[in-house]
């Protein structure tokens, strides 16, 4: 056979090729029988195609048997039906799973990077650490970091509000702050540092301990806060906050001389007196006004409580103080935009359209513009 | 073994009818292509070089695809060969599997160890011919093996096949040409 197929020279050969194929008409497979009686290679070249059709002919190849050819249909067209009925069930599913995997990069990628100042960030943990969140305001700088199962957020400066869930025995969650930390046993809490230093901590949920340099470690329980009331050496928060609330107190002489600041340790029922007086009964020293910026972060903060806690009718009357306490306040904005969603998940439609003009025409190039447009137009957020 | 030309002249607007059905929403006509075609597409495959006992799985992605691709489907072409084409891209990702790549090198050496028994008489009639004639087959590249298979073995007629693969007319004939003359230079290899 290899004599065959090696020695095939003839100009016509592939005839031979062209009537096993039926390519050939009538008469060009007549010429070509003629041709091939008196072409020893045309004949060979034929025979050898006619003994590769014997093979082809016996190639037999396993059967179904009609039991596995009558399960084998009924799949088919079971499956077939299936994604006929929900033709992009799988596109969706298959969507929803890279948003997943995308909102986690991009929920990591936030989580293990400095907060840009100018928006309020959330940060939610990768799911092998612990489970919590940071919620930056407006001009707060933290960074998250992790060592085995060891979490640390530096908070450098300004606001956050932190929600930790219970932890592993092994997890440990530290919020570092340039003169101290707060360890973590599973909570809620919001957390002031401002020029360097710790202001405020108020737990909402869980305990704390709270550790500074120059302060003696303190546990914080659930609707307890923390306030620094004391701070030699340190200027007033900033221009446009003491310029809207009026002339911040200046230090007294007590901390200009270098004593021991003092602390103001206060329950949930002290809060609005926190807030709103400049001394209480329970302060430990007669001392000036905590500064304003950490007056209005309580504020804010509250109102965040009571969002967070679906109180939205109290959030909005929190939020609508804080604007008229602190217009120039660079969390106006979200109080502005916040009051538009509390009214909305009120279930005060016209309200929420009418705060969202309100926000369009006070912030014309804000953060929320596009969302109040929506909400302005009558959407839901 | 091959329809002969009229028969096939005759069926294909009956199978592209029910191609157009299918596209059309309608379920028992892919019943009906699987009726007509699964046998011919289940020894297509097979010939492609699948395990009998991948070759369910094989009809079965065929059949699904059928079903989704039936809105493309050019109602001039055969819906054998159309269908054929589809088995044939599914056979390729089935071959490029690296699992499938180690199960057929074990095949190969199992068939080494076997005894050589054949003589020159039988040498296209026996078992062991068709052992080298499938092992001749699968030495084939994907290209000339699919053509080689769905022209010589399963009667399509180049035309279909062009359009089934979507090259020209002369490239079918060319692949076919030295798909014929390896498979002979292969069985001549070990011919006494």
């Amino acid at each position: 056979m290899s004599a065959q197929v090696e020695r095939v020279t003839c100009a016509r050969s592939w005839e031979a090729s062209a009537l096993e194929d039926g390519r050939l008409g009538p008469e060009g497979r007549v010429a070509f029988e003629r041709h091939a009686e008196s072409c020893a290679e045309c004949a060979r070249e034929r025979a050898g195609l006619g003994q590769l059709r014997k093979l082809i002919d016996a190639d037999a190849r396993p059967e179904a048997t009609p039991l596995e050819r009558r399960r084998l249909r009924s799949e088919i067209l079971r499956k077939a039906n299936r994604e006929a009925v929900a033709p992009h069930s799988r596109g969706r599913v298959q969507l929803v799973a890279a948003l997943a995997v995308a909102a986690a990069v991009l929920i990591y990628a936030v989580a293990r990077r400095p907060s840009t100042s100018g928006a309020n960030l959330t940060a939610t943990a990768p799911s092998a650490s612990a489970h919590y969140e940071v919620d930056g305001h407006q001009g707060s700088r933290w960074k998250a970091s992790q060592s085995g199962a060891t979490t640390r957020v530096a908070l450098d400066d300004g606001e956050a509000a932190f929600h930790v869930e219970h932890l592993a025995r092994e997890q440990r969650f530290f919020v570092a702050l340039p003169d101290g930390e707060v360890e973590v046993r599973g909570t809620r809490f919001v957390v002031s540092v401002d020029h360097g230093r710790t202001r405020r901590v108020q737990v909402t949920e869980g305990r704390v301990s709270l550790r500074l340099a120059d302060v003696k470690e303190r546990e914080l329980y659930a609707g307890e806060a923390w306030e620094r009331t004391a701070d030699p050496g340190v200027s007033p928060p900033s221009a446009a906050a003491a310029t809207n609330e009026g002339p911040t107190a200046p230090a007294p002489a007590a901390s200009s001389a270098g004593t021991a600041p003092t602390a103001k340790l206060t329950t949930a029922s002290a809060q609005t007196l926190v807030a709103g007086t400049t001394q209480t009964a329970a302060s430990p020293t007669s001392v000036p006004a905590a500064p304003t910026a950490s007056v209005n972060g309580s504020r804010f903060a509250d109102a965040m409580t009571l969002f967070r806690a679906g109180r939205f009718a109290e959030a909005d009357a929190a939020f609508a103080a804080f604007e008229t306490a602190a217009p120039g306040d660079p969390r106006a904005e979200d109080a502005a935009w916040l009051r538009a969603v509390a009214k909305s998940r009120a279930g005060d439609t016209a309200g929420a359209q009418k705060q969202a003009q309100r926000y369009l025409a006070r912030y014309p190039q804000g953060l929320r513009r596009a969302e109040a447009e929506a909400m302005a137009k009558g959407s839901q957020p | 073994m091959n329809p002969a030309p009229k028969q096939r002249a005759a069926a294909v607007p009956a199978e592209s009818a029910l191609v157009e059905r299918l596209a059309a929403g309608d379920l028992e006509a892919l019943g009906r292509l699987f009726d007509r075609f699964e046998g011919d597409v289940r020894r297509f495959v097979q010939r492609l070089g699948v395990q009998a006992s991948d070759a369910d799985d094989l009809v079965q992605l065929t059949f699904l695809d059928v079903a989704k691709s039936s809105a493309r489907f050019d109602a001039r072409c055969s819906a054998r060969a159309w269908i054929m084409g589809i088995a044939a891209i599914h056979v390729r990702r089935h071959r490029r599997s690296v699992a499938r790549l180690f199960r057929a090198a074990a095949a190969h050496v199992f068939e080494a160890r076997r005894p050589d028994v054949r003589t020159s008489d039988d040498l296209y009639e026996s078992e062991e011919s068709q052992a080298r004639f499938r092992k001749a087959l699968e030495k084939l590249s994907d290209k000339k093996r699919e053509v080689f298979v769905m022209v010589a073995m399963e009667g399509a007629s180049g035309e279909d096949a062009a359009a089934a693969f979507g090259i020209p007319v002369a490239t079918v004939w060319t692949r076919l040409h030295h798909a014929r003359k390896e498979i002979r230079a292969t069985l001549a290899e070990g011919e006494p």
